[in-house]
């Protein structure tokens, strides 16, 4: 059995605002093991975020355990790069939080940046760069502080769909290369599908967890755009697109 | 960009099209100053208008020697500039540091918010002979009411950006462990780096009002001074003069505030 890298208990969150109460998690339990990639999809504005925050910290439950075993990294859907520092001094800006020793986490940033193909770019400054190049960026930003557990949320919907299709290539890559665990909240089914081993199914707010895929391939190993090609992608579309309801909505 | 020793003929072509360009504008602009000075001269000699009301170039770069001659010009001069210096300095810096007090705590700027809002209506001219009671007609009294005039503007205007800061880009950095003072200073401070900037050209504008007002009010010194006495002896010839020197200084001023701009922002477009 491979070792648990995330558990989550039957979580539950209220948030209390001028206007009221608003429930956005009732029960949601997750347990992510280690090299996994676990997708977490469900309609928008159904608390997918909200349990980032809680796994990172961010925000505290109401109810339930959170157990990660060691440090979190955090990926969000635009790159939020730096624009007054260049993508080398971007890259470093964890590592200078947390006090770390800079020449060391320099060394290992570059490297990472050289490995993925921005080593021309370390002096450069975002607005240089392409969409496709800030988001492998801002990756790399998240890498440098060496977490065990990387938290995506919806990491690629700011970008157009050509760049993102190969975005999602490279980001897989390096996950894999790297040996991430990876959560990916997402409201992209195809995008969960091609990029999963596992997809956790939510319900409208407040969030429920409906149903948890496991995503067998015909041939494993492959990329998330060559997974799409896979003679199962059409019927696990349809299923959580069922699952979802998304029709409900346009009545 | 790679340094092609040839440029095709169109390159040429633009870059010759955009200097002339240049070249035709900047001269316009020299044309319209000589035709407006060279038209005011010629007309105060033909007695078109009366050099006695409008006074004239001619006399007017007098009223410069001999004020150089006596020294008088740049005690004025020096005067008013360093006044505004200090109060364009105390009112940015000041406002700078409350603006950082009211972000860090909310309840703070909640509690602040009505009280900016009327001393920003308020206008500070009206405070001139309180301040002139309280701390003599001198320098002090002016540089406060330089101060006051720029101070509240900034407070407004630098918590406002401080505000807008995207709050993704926050959480980045509290994702990353970092507490208040962390993100003050890798976050909020750069970010507003543009925003400062556009309120020190505003600062710089407002210093110069409220050093004028304030030397209108009470002065034994300075240009603004120079143009109340002007005004009252009935000497337009020293009235106009002042008038031209404070917008040659009030500009080199300004310039300087951009030039520093554009040193500070060159990670922008």
């Amino acid at each position: 059995m491979r070792k648990c890298k995330v558990s989550l208990q039957d979580i539950a969150m209220t948030f209390q605002t001028p206007d009221g109460e608003t429930q956005a998690i009732t029960s949601f339990s997750l347990d992510v093991y280690e090299g996994e990639f676990v997708s977490i999809v469900g309609p928008s504005g159904c608390g997918k975020s909200t349990i980032l925050n809680i796994l990172s910290g961010l925000l505290q439950p109401t109810r339930g355990s959170v157990e990660v075993q060691g440090k979190v990294g955090y990926m969000f859907q635009k790159d939020h790069l730096f624009e007054w520092r260049t993508i080398l001094r971007n890259c470093l800006i964890g590592p200078e939080i947390q006090k770390q020793d800079l020449k060391a986490a320099r060394a290992y940033v570059e490297q990472l940046l050289r490995k993925y193909g921005l080593g021309d770019f370390l002096h450069h400054y975002p607005h240089q760069l392409s969409g496709g190049m800030r988001q492998r960026a801002a990756l790399i930003r998240t890498l440098a502080v060496s977490p065990d557990v990387l938290l995506l949320d919806e990491p690629f919907s700011a970008l157009d769909y050509q760049t993102r299709l190969t975005v999602v290539d490279e980001v897989w890559n390096i996950l894999r290369q790297e040996k991430m665990t990876a959560l990916i909240v997402t409201h992209d089914i195809a995008e969960a599908i091609s990029l999963s081993d596992r997809i956790c199914v939510l319900s409208r707010r407040p969030a429920l967890v409906k149903n948890i895929y496991s995503i067998e391939r015909t041939i494993p190993g492959q990329t998330p755009l060559q997974n799409r090609k896979d003679e199962h992608f059409r019927i696990y579309f349809d299923q959580i697109w069922k699952e979802l309801d998304i029709h409900a909505e346009v009545y | 960009m790679p340094k092609s020793t040839e440029i095709s003929r169109q390159r040429r072509q633009y870059l010759r099209q955009q200097k002339v360009r240049r070249v035709s504008i900047f001269s316009t602009q020299i044309a319209v100053l000589l035709i407006f000075f060279g038209l005011w001269e010629v007309a105060a000699n033909l007695d078109w208008i009366d050099a006695f009301v409008t006074s004239q170039p001619s006399r007017m770069w007098q009223t410069v020697l001999n004020m150089h001659s006596t020294g008088e010009l740049y005690l004025h001069v020096w005067t008013t500039v360093w006044e505004t210096i200090v109060g364009f300095t105390t009112g940015t810096i000041g406002g700078l540091a409350i603006a950082i007090m009211l972000w860090w705590s909310p309840f703070l700027s909640r509690v602040a918010d009505p009280y900016l809002v009327v001393l920003n209506a308020l206008p500070k001219v009206a405070l001139g002979p309180i301040l002139i009671v309280w701390l003599g007609n001198g320098q002090p009294a002016i540089i406060v009411m330089a101060l006051l005039i720029s101070i509240i503007v900034t407070i407004i205007s630098m918590l406002q950006g401080f505000l807008s800061v995207d709050e993704d880009k926050i959480r980045l950095t509290q994702a990353f462990g970092a507490g208040k003072m962390t993100i003050l200073t890798k976050v909020i401070l750069p970010a507003s780096l543009p925003n400062m900037i556009s309120a020190l050209k505003v600062n710089v504008g407002l210093s110069w009002v409220g050093v004028i007002m304030g030397e209108f009010l009470v002065s034994q010194a300075g240009l603004g001074h120079l143009i109340v006495y002007g005004g009252q002896v009935f000497q337009l010839d020293i009235v106009m003069t002042s008038v031209i020197i404070l917008a040659l200084c009030a500009a080199v001023m300004y310039v300087a505030v951009a030039y520093a701009e554009s040193k500070l922002l060159r990670w922008r477009l």
